[in-house]
């Protein structure tokens, strides 16, 4: 790992806060569940924070290593470094991922007219410029911006609150079980199980000992200001509004009689979404960095973000490819990075302690 | 290097070659510093007169000491020197030496015979390096030549006029002591003696700036602010190697940390109290001579927003102050940016009515309004640079100018719309409001950075932008301290003292990440009791 950065206990709570927040501020999975998406959410939230506690356990039997150096250290070089590979593919795409939702948000909602690839462009400037500065500077940023956000989006919950309609969550368990947990699989992969690329973050931490409490207390916060969001999309526009709307947020800040709150939710995006990409970019060129033992990440933030970009680009044809995909495959997907790595590194890391403690 | 040996050479024969006009600076200087005192008196004022050359100013008062009428030379730069304290220096030397005529005779009479016993209750100092008496001359010392010694007597006879003691006019406040630095370094660190009366109080000087020599001095309180600190400054200080420093601004910009940014690193302040309030806090002064700007490290972008009255008020008052001048210097940022991105791609987020009106004396209007607003803020800015240049005379007639031609014909003609300029004037305002003078023109260039990012993608151009001055400030460090503590990063106790401020009593700990040393300001919390809690 790079030596010298270093982020307190606070920076690494806003960093995983606005992470989490990120992307989730205008998707939610849940919304497939239609009146029973918050116990979809509910169930989902659980599952993240055991898939969290997975990681923090990998992470704090390995002091100061980050992901690459683990797999490394439990599979060898070279089964190891392939999957150290992977996961750098897995954090690009995720960019990627996250910056097209960007794009499209703001190229259907706002500035429909302006090529989406400009704004991208704009976004990603901003990024390169951020991760520059470093690590450090990426959680002072948070650090100011992340309790803006909350309150944004609390005050956007707040000003709704007239418009709540309790009748929409009834009738409860009208399809039975099995579209919840269809629902709450695909909230556990995103956004939850996405805390997976932190095990890059958590050597930077500068007070080792407050990484368990400071991780899951920033989980539950975010967990529950993203339930308020669930369940004022879905207060505010009844469970059949809510599943077909592409952006849930952005349709219900425009509820609000006389005045518009969309910009609120823009700027909102526009914070977590730069929070979460930034942390992708670094988490992949640090892993680039420490796959390769080259001495500087600088020099290949530039490399990757275009990299990103165009993949971002090329990744699918339209909006409705993009729902598809994080409906339907993104699940899939991401459960080797998030669920079957990290869980057999947890068993070996679990029978070695074992191992050496008889 | 064989030129100068011989120069040297030759020097030493004849010092009518110092005189040369091929010798240049550099080469002067050197030879300055192999000028030696010689035992012949004449030797030494033609020395004088070599290296100061064809200088008017020069004073050589002969004086004959005694009854051998044994001559010495009083030589002084007129002007700087206080003609009393000659006056009484040769009274002296003239007078006393007669009176004891009889040790005269016995004893030789040299300089420092008459140091130790003719002027022992004046400031005086024997000396034997030229370039260094001659460096005291420029001073306003005098220098006494005998015949027979090869080294001079320094006497103090400092006499510079110096502007009176004023309110500084660039830092205006309600309530607040009334006196403000001036140009001399001595009497700057006595108005900060006279308010901290403790030897910790420590004000250490030195000599920068290859020709002027200017005098530059460290004030810190001792055992408060950091030894690395100290030294960090210190060494920074003594790399500058700069023919003249005429302002502390010249000082600031070579020590600063990060030389590519906008934003003051470095605080500069005409009020005595609030450099020592700065002091208890661990922070470091720099004073400069011949310039009433007193230099306050490290500095964060907090204290920038904060002016001494909010102390001097009662809390609640000086913390809406203190908001207030937040919310308006953040305003005088991006108020017309916001305009713009409103305006252009916004509109819903106005209420109709107002939308319709601001529409309709849009009408007909020539510019876009990218193009209006860039136009009037820059005529703005013109007028208020004019307005500080030109002659206090003709100051009415910028005005006139500026609000009447501008303001009401420019509309009148269908120039410019109304609302325009009531964005202009309410930036305008809104800017005046920063305490700090630097921090307002840092302001003042980002408006237009926030303007163009407006008018290319409204309000999430406004938060690219804003964001990236953030990361910018985050990133910023003033002598190794984060410039945006205390919010990133977060101090929970230094909040206290930030957008707004809490009572004193309440403020128990100094600021932490400078030094952060104890003792605490006070005791824990002296809380104000009300008389009848004390009767219980």
């Amino acid at each position: 790992m790079i030596k010298g950065e270093k982020i307190s206990s606070l920076q690494l709570s806003v960093l995983i806060m606005g992470y989490i927040f990120g992307s989730s501020a205008i998707m939610n999975p849940s919304a497939r569940a239609k009146q029973d998406a918050w116990l979809a959410y509910i169930i989902g939230w659980i599952g993240g924070l055991c898939l969290l506690n997975i990681y923090l356990y990998i992470s704090q039997n390995n002091p100061g290593k980050n992901l690459i150096e683990i797999l490394k250290h439990y599979f060898g070089n070279y089964l190891g470094g392939l999957l150290g590979l992977l996961y750098i593919w897995y954090f690009i795409h995720l960019a990627a991922l996250v910056l097209r939702n960007f794009g499209e948000f703001f190229s259907t909602n706002v500035y429909t007219d302006t090529p989406m690839s400009f704004l991208m462009l704009s976004i990603m400037t901003l990024i390169a410029y951020l991760l520059r500065k470093g690590l450090e500077v990426l959680g002072r940023f948070s650090e100011i911006f992340v309790p803006i956000t909350f309150l944004q989006a609390l005050i956007v919950s707040i000003s709704l609150v007239t418009l709540f309609n309790l009748d929409n969550f009834l009738p409860v368990l009208e399809f039975g079980f099995q579209p919840i947990i269809k629902a709450s699989f695909s909230i556990l992969t995103f956004p939850f199980g996405e805390v997976v690329i932190f095990l890059m973050i958590f050597p930077y931490l500068h007070k080792k000992k407050t990484i368990k409490k400071v991780a899951n207390y920033s989980f539950l916060i975010v967990g529950l200001i993203l339930l308020t969001i669930t369940l004022r999309d879905l207060l505010v526009l009844g469970p059949d509004m809510f599943a077909r709307y592409h952006f849930p947020p952005g349709i219900t800040a425009r509820m609000f009689p006389l005045l518009d709150l969309d910009p609120l939710i823009d700027n909102n995006l526009l914070i977590g979404g730069t929070i979460k990409m930034s942390v992708c970019i670094f988490a992949a060129v640090t892993g680039i960095t420490e796959l390769f033992n080259l001495k500087d990440y600088k020099v290949l933030i530039l490399p990757v973000i275009t990299i990103s970009i165009g993949l971002s680009i090329w990744l699918y044809e339209d909006l409705f490819q993009m729902h598809n995909w994080a409906d339907k495959v993104y699940p899939y997907y991401a459960i080797p990075f998030q669920i079957v790595i990290p869980i057999v590194l947890f068993i070996i890391i679990f029978f070695k302690n074992r191992h050496s403690n008889n | 290097m064989k030129i100068i040996e011989k120069l040297k050479n030759i020097f030493e024969n004849n010092n009518k070659i110092y005189n040369q006009e091929s010798l240049n600076l550099e080469d002067r200087d050197k030879l300055l510093h192999k000028i030696k005192f010689k035992n012949s008196m004449n030797e030494n004022i033609e020395q004088i007169k070599a290296v100061f050359g064809e200088s008017y100013d020069l004073n050589f008062r002969k004086i004959k000491i005694g009854q051998e009428k044994k001559v010495a030379v009083l030589f002084y730069i007129s002007g700087l020197v206080d003609s009393n304290a000659i006056n009484d220096l040769l009274k002296n030397l003239e007078v006393d030496l007669l009176q004891i005529n009889e040790h005269l005779k016995k004893k030789k009479v040299d300089l420092e015979y008459i140091s130790d016993h003719i002027l022992d209750n004046q400031d005086v100092e024997l000396l034997d390096d030229f370039d260094n008496a001659m460096e005291k001359a420029t001073n306003g010392s005098s220098i006494l030549l005998f015949e027979g010694s090869s080294f001079c007597m320094v006497c103090e006879t400092k006499g510079l006029k110096l502007r009176s003691i004023t309110e500084p006019n660039s830092e205006m406040s309600i309530r607040g002591p009334r006196d403000g630095f001036i140009e001399s370094i001595v009497t700057n660190s006595s108005l900060l003696r006279r308010r901290i009366h403790s030897p910790h109080l420590w004000i250490k000087d030195m000599k920068i700036g290859s020709l002027s020599r200017t005098r530059v001095a460290m004030a810190y309180i001792k055992g408060l602010a950091s030894e690395e600190l100290i030294e960090e400054i210190e060494t920074r200080l003594r790399k500058i190697d700069w023919d003249t420093i005429l302002e502390s601004g010249y000082i600031q910009e070579f020590i600063i940390d990060q030389p590519k940014t906008i934003f003051p690193l470095v605080e500069r302040t005409e009020r005595p109290d609030k450099v020592i309030s700065n002091l208890v806090e661990g922070k470091i002064a720099i004073l400069t001579d011949n310039t009433p700007f007193v230099l306050i490290l490290p500095t964060t972008y907090n204290m920038l927003l904060q002016a001494p009255d909010d102390y001097y008020e009662i809390f609640p008052i000086g913390s809406f102050i203190r908001l207030l001048r937040f919310i308006a210097f953040q305003m005088s940022t991006i108020l017309p940016a916001f305009y713009i991105a409103v305006i252009t791609y916004h509109p819903e987020l106005l209420p109709v009515s107002l939308f319709l009106r601001i529409a309709a004396t849009r009408e007909g209007l020539p510019f876009p309004i990218l193009f209006e607003s860039l136009l009037m803020e820059s005529i703005f800015e013109v007028l208020r640079e004019a307005g500080l240049r030109l002659p206090r005379s003709i100051g009415s007639a910028i005005s006139i100018v500026g609000a009447l031609v501008l303001g009401e014909a420019a509309i009148n003609a269908g120039l410019v719309s109304p609302p325009m300029v009531v964005i202009v004037a309410l930036t305008a305002i809104a800017s005046f409001t920063a305490p700090s003078y630097a921090l307002a023109s840092s302001a003042r260039m980002l408006r237009y950075f926030f303007i163009l990012l407006a008018g290319a993608l409204g309000l999430y151009g406004i938060l690219i932008g804003f964001i990236l001055s953030l990361v910018h400030l985050c990133s910023l460090r003033s002598f190794g301290q984060p410039y945006m503590q205390p919010y990133a990063p977060l101090i929970w106790s230094d909040l206290k003292d930030s957008i707004v401020r809490h009572n004193l009593w309440n403020q128990v700990k100094r600021p932490k990440l400078f030094g952060g040393r104890t003792p605490d300001r006070q005791p824990k919390y002296q809380k104000k009791t009300s008389p009848e809690e004390d009767t219980k």
